[in-house]
């Protein structure tokens, strides 16, 4: 009986050995060839949405709105670089890190990061862009001004010269008189954000993000660029003229 | 075990190739960029091409654009599409571009001391199609006391998308031979192109749908002609020793 049970016992340490150690080789490859092979973790998480050419027809893009991007012409909306000018690699895995708020795009971060780096030149590769030019160096953010009454009212004055109304709305609603017929590159409807509703900036919604997309614009979209326009001290204006649109209590508490 | 250590060396293997295939493919790549297709040399006994792009078919109704806003600076007026101006009496069609695609060598060109400009006024592009060589700067400007968002569609040279505001100066440089849309997302009516070309033998139609392209070395060509809506026309051409060639193209609605 005692024999018996120990050789059970051996037996059933063996087993589990051999259980856990297949497992561990499986999971070895399992992540392995994951993290080697971008064009299989784009097969298999992008390419619903964006297409397995990267034109964004995959077959939910459909049913989805705003629809997925088309890579082939290299028109990225997150940029830290220039109107015009391509992402950088950073910006690609912060969208994949991050997603884009607001949209379909989830937080990819359930892919590893080795995943989500593959993934970068297989979504370069999509586009020719990317033999013909490289992504100008990332715009400077300079010396960051406070958030006063003062600086929320210059920045309103922004937001009116600069016609950030027109699509936006005058309080900020994202219903200008251009609003109803806007279109992205692609020709699909688009909505200017409504900045009322809340926290979901597509870019991020630190006041750097948002100095950020007037500063590079969001390419692909109607949202332009006025890096030519504002002096770094009217872009914080009018950051703060933005985020007092998003929370009342700023103003009321700037007004004071 | 083996199997797995083979497996291993193979996809290293597969890396590396792949690695060496990469890297081969974005040298050739820059290195395509980067490369001058079109030669400078002296031409001589050049001929020229000269016609006319006529509308083939019943002239349609001019389409007309709505102004639906701005009206103290746009006017409010409906205005006449740019898109197919079409002769009244000779049929003749503005802003063709007639253009020989397939010539590597030929006339000196320098336009790195011409700055073609691009001009809103009246929420209009002044002019709609603006022709130039590779590594030209143009100058956009903006005569409307209104802000223009001025939007460019391409791949291969920059799609900028800039707000600018009256008498505002945009400078933006087209590197490579693309077909460019410009429009104002602010302004729906509002439309241009710049087309960017890598040879100098190319010209922009008049009001009565005429072209002329000289100092052409003598040989066999395709003539291309190009319009925003009605699409391309080419033609093979032969071209002797100072001769004055006559090609005209007839262009109908697909």
């Amino acid at each position: 009986m005692k024999y018996f049970n120990k050789k059970g016992c051996i037996g059933a340490v063996a087993v589990a050995f051999t259980v856990a150690f297949s497992l561990a080789i499986t999971r070895a490859y399992a992540t392995e060839g994951a993290a080697t092979d971008g064009k299989e973790v784009y097969k298999e998480y992008c390419a619903p949405c964006h297409g397995e050419e990267g034109k964004g027809d995959g077959p939910v893009a459909q049913s989805i709105f705003p629809k997925p991007r088309d890579f082939t012409t290299g028109a990225y909306k997150i940029r830290s670089t220039p109107s015009g000018s391509l992402p950088t690699d950073e910006d690609i895995l912060r969208t994949l890190y991050y997603g884009i708020p607001g949209t379909s795009m989830i937080p990819w971060d359930v892919l590893t990061q080795e995943q989500r780096e593959a993934l970068v030149p297989v979504l370069k590769g999509f586009s020719e862009a990317f033999q013909y030019r490289k992504p100008e160096p990332p715009v400077e953010i300079g010396l960051e001004i406070r958030a006063t009454a003062e600086t929320i009212a210059l920045g309103k004055k922004i937001y009116e010269e600069k016609e950030c109304w027109k699509c936006h709305g005058e309080e900020g609603k994202g219903d200008g008189p251009s609003a109803s017929e806007l279109e992205d590159d692609w020709g699909n409807p688009i909505l200017p954000f409504d900045f009322t509703k809340g926290t979901n900036l597509r870019g991020g919604n630190s006041d750097r993000d948002v100095y950020l997309r007037f500063t590079t614009g969001m390419t692909g979209t109607p949202m332009p660029s006025f890096a030519a326009e504002l002096s770094n001290e009217q872009r914080w204006y009018l950051v703060h003229y933005v985020r007092s649109l998003m929370k009342p209590a700023l103003v009321a508490k700037g007004a004071e | 075990m083996i199997f797995n250590v083979n497996k291993n060396k193979i996809s290293n293997k597969a890396t590396l190739l792949i690695s060496i295939l990469s890297l081969t493919f974005t040298l050739t790549a820059y290195s395509k960029a980067d490369e001058k297709r079109y030669k400078e040399i002296i031409v001589a006994n050049g001929g020229c091409i000269t016609g006319t792009v006529s509308f083939d078919g019943d002239i349609p109704p001019t389409k007309l654009l709505p102004i639906n806003k701005d009206h103290e600076f746009c006017g409010k007026e409906p205005r006449p599409s740019p898109v197919l101006e079409i002769h009244q009496v000779n049929k003749g069609i503005k802003n063709v571009i007639v253009s020989i695609e397939d010539i590597f060598e030929g006339k000196h060109f320098d336009m790195s001391g011409i700055r073609p400009l691009l001009d809103q006024q009246r929420c209009t592009f002044i002019p709609h199609v603006l022709v130039i060589t590779a590594g030209t700067t143009v100058d956009i400007l903006n005569g409307d006391n209104l802000m223009h968002n001025v939007h460019s569609h391409c791949t291969k040279n920059s799609p900028f998308n800039e707000g600018t505001t009256y008498k505002q100066r945009l400078s933006k440089r087209f590197d490579f031979e693309e077909t460019v849309k410009i429009s104002c997302d602010v302004h729906k009516w509002m439309s241009a192109w710049i087309v960017v070309k890598e040879n100098p033998y190319f010209a922009l139609t008049d009001e009565k749908g005429r072209f002329t392209i000289e100092d052409v070395p003598p040989g066999t060509y395709k003539l291309q002609a190009w319009h925003e809506s009605l699409g391309i026309n080419t033609k093979e051409i032969n071209l002797g020793p100072n001769e004055e060639l006559k090609v005209n193209f007839s262009c109908n609605q697909k």
